[in-house]
């Protein structure tokens, strides 16, 4: 069993192991999730899994560690430096779109930051909000009285033309960012205190959590490109000036079912050669015939 | 400074096309060229570490297409909406034969990539031909500076054309020919055993076409383009562009009799960056003409601000110093010819 300590000749065996001579699964792994957080959710699951289901259990410790060490870090510089950044762009460049994302329909001093509550466009207002008082204007401007302009306080032909949607994708992001956050952090304590591999409701944890990174991702996506809305780029070009004036929507359609059946198609095979890859395992040992693939096809 | 890009525009184009101009043409005759599955891995292998960098050059002209003449991306874009996405699939698709093909080891799995990969090069080939064919040929501009070609109308060249017609057809299918015989001497360059053998074959029967087909295609482009004869009257010196590529054509026949499997493919290399380059010198000033030419946008009507053109002078020697010294040392790294072990994955490992 992994013991907690400096066992130097056991770790240099461990890298050697998993660094040179598999060094072409972990990477086929690591080359199917280019991003930061979704390797180490992907790694830290994955190992995760390992673990619950005791086999691999030596590499399971490896993937779990690697994960959790290094995704503590990213969800963090997630939060700030890039985060906190990104989200003072948007507050100074696109005012509309900041008070959209956040729900906020009054200009305030002290603007709270919603933590959930369903947006009322027609009325204006934020339905069972629960707020975090003065946050929003701290986080923006670092004061905690600030004025935050509501959406009120611009024509509505510069409103994003999806609020609600808008609101949602970036909230979804945000609530993830954060369990994201208070996931990885929590592993790299237990591990910190030697009782990461036996915390079985932590390895549920990380082993669940794999296809939220995913989800988050898009729904950042989704808040990028329906904030900018109505503008192509902002304040320069509108959306309604940047279509192609003799593309007919038969055709538009024509291509979006192309690419739905196309993604649908890349996506089924990817999750099957995942499967497998997971699967298989990294045991040197064994390497994948036909009979595998049928095997596997069959349960 | 609009000629300028107009030629640096050229230039990235002609790179893209030498260069996955290659694993196109491997692609295309993947499946001619290679029986076993040790074969295949032979062909794979030997795209495997730079299939995926060359295809960045169309990227990135498209890219310096945007920037130096937003016009002409605006209207073309627009105007060959339906052709540019089938591209792209047809380029995802390729990409995904490829990376999938060695994951598995199955009687069902592999030919399926293999399949796939043959076919989608072999109409990337084909429809990048008759895209050149629509430039040259002309598209349907109004006055507003926009069209929309669907992908065929009666094969004519009339006033509404579409992708597809006689002409581009077979500008297509010479497309396809010059990439199957230049991917064919990639192929013979970079293997040994059988697949060298047959590659070699291929390349040598290919250029017979290829040589008919470009003596037929010119003659028939000075008929519909009386810009390119006007422009080779004018500069005679532009004779020198389809001197190369005569001299290109001339000399993989040359080479491959000689058994010299490098110089036959460089003179391949030779023979496109002539034939593009008699192509772009033909045309110019026009970026696209059009079918009533007095709508065809030209470098000046098509071309971004000076200011912005001029700034990204400087970035471009300096970006493309960067890709030079990449592309030297990734076709350095890999130089020679591919060794395919029984039990190896093909590429990489």
């Amino acid at each position: 069993m992994y013991r907690r300590g400096f066992d130097v000749t056991n770790r240099f065996r461990e890298f050697a192991l998993v660094h040179g001579f598999h060094r072409r699964r972990m990477l086929r792994l690591l080359m199917l999730h280019r991003l930061r957080l979704h390797h180490c959710f992907v790694m830290a699951g994955v190992g995760a899994f390992y673990l619950l289901t005791k086999r691999n259990e030596f590499y399971g410790r490896t993937f779990v560690r690697a994960g959790v060490l290094v995704g503590a870090v990213a969800a963090i510089l997630q939060l700030f430096p890039t985060g906190d950044m990104q989200g003072k762009l948007v507050a100074y460049n696109q005012q509309p779109t900041l008070a959209a994302m956040e729900g906020l329909f009054e200009s305030q001093e002290g603007a709270p930051l919603a933590i959930i509550g369903q947006p009322d466009v027609e009325k204006r207002k934020l339905d069972n909000p629960l707020e975090v008082p003065n946050m929003l204007s701290f986080l923006t401007y670092r004061q905690w009285r600030a004025n935050i302009k509501g959406l009120s306080d611009f024509p509505q032909t510069e409103w994003p033309d999806q609020i609600p949607l808008l609101y949602y994708s970036y909230h979804v992001m945000v609530g993830l960012g954060t369990i994201f956050i208070a996931v990885m952090v929590l592993a790299a304590l237990l591990h910190w205190h030697g009782r990461l591999y036996d915390s079985r409701w932590m390895l549920w944890m990380l082993m669940v959590c794999v296809p939220f990174p995913y989800i988050a991702n898009t729904a950042g996506w989704m808040t990028a490109e329906l904030g900018r809305q109505p503008w192509l780029i902002y304040g320069l070009m509108s959306t309604a000036s940047g279509i192609s004036p003799r593309v007919a929507a038969g055709n538009a359609w024509f291509t979006l079912i192309g690419f739905m059946g196309m993604y649908t198609v890349l996506a089924i095979l990817w999750l099957f050669l995942i499967y497998r890859e997971i699967e298989l395992g990294p045991d040197p040992g064994h390497r994948p015939t036909s009979e595998d693939a049928i095997v596997l096809a069959a349960e | 400074m609009g000629t300028i890009w107009f030629w640096l525009v050229a230039i990235m184009i002609a790179m893209y096309v030498l260069l996955d101009g290659f694993d196109l043409g491997a692609g295309a005759i993947h499946l001619l060229v290679a029986k076993t599955d040790e074969e295949r891995r032979q062909v794979l292998a030997s795209i495997g570490p730079v299939w995926d960098g060359n295809e960045v050059w169309l990227i990135a002209a498209g890219g310096t297409l945007y920037f130096a003449f937003p016009t002409l991306y605006a209207s073309a874009f627009s105007g060959f909406y339906l052709p540019l996405m089938i591209v792209l699939w047809l380029l995802i698709l390729r990409g995904a034969s490829i990376e999938f093909r060695n994951h598995i080891k199955s009687a069902v799995w592999d030919p399926l990539w293999d399949f796939l990969f043959c076919a989608s090069s072999l109409l990337l080939a084909f429809f990048f031909g008759a895209a050149l064919g629509n430039v040259v040929r002309g598209v349907p501009l109004d006055s507003s500076g926009y069209f929309f070609e669907p992908l065929w109308t009666d094969f004519r060249l009339g006033d509404e054309t579409g992708i597809l017609d006689w002409y581009t057809i077979l500008v297509g299918v010479l497309a396809l020919l010059a990439l199957m015989m230049h991917g064919g001497l990639w192929v013979h360059m970079k293997t040994s055993g059988e697949v060298n053998a047959r590659a070699g074959k291929l390349a040598h029967r290919a250029w017979w076409g290829v040589a008919a087909l470009t003596a037929l295609v010119t003659a028939v482009t000075f008929r519909i383009q009386p810009q390119v004869k006007e422009n080779f009257t004018t500069w005679p010196r532009g004779f020198l562009f389809p001197l190369l590529a005569v001299a290109g054509i001339a000399g993989v026949l040359f080479e491959l009799r000689k058994r010299d499997e490098r110089k036959a493919f460089f003179a391949s290399c030779a023979y496109l960056a002539g034939m593009l380059t008699s192509v772009v010198f033909g045309v110019y000033p026009l970026v696209l003409p059009a079918r009533n030419p007095v709508y065809s946008l030209t470098v000046t009507t098509a071309k971004a601000g000076v200011y912005g053109l001029k700034v990204g002078l400087v970035w471009w020697v300096l970006g493309m110093i960067l890709a030079a010294g990449y592309v030297t040392f990734v076709y350095r790294s890999f130089a020679g010819k591919v060794v395919v072990g029984k039990d190896s994955h093909g590429y990489g490992d």
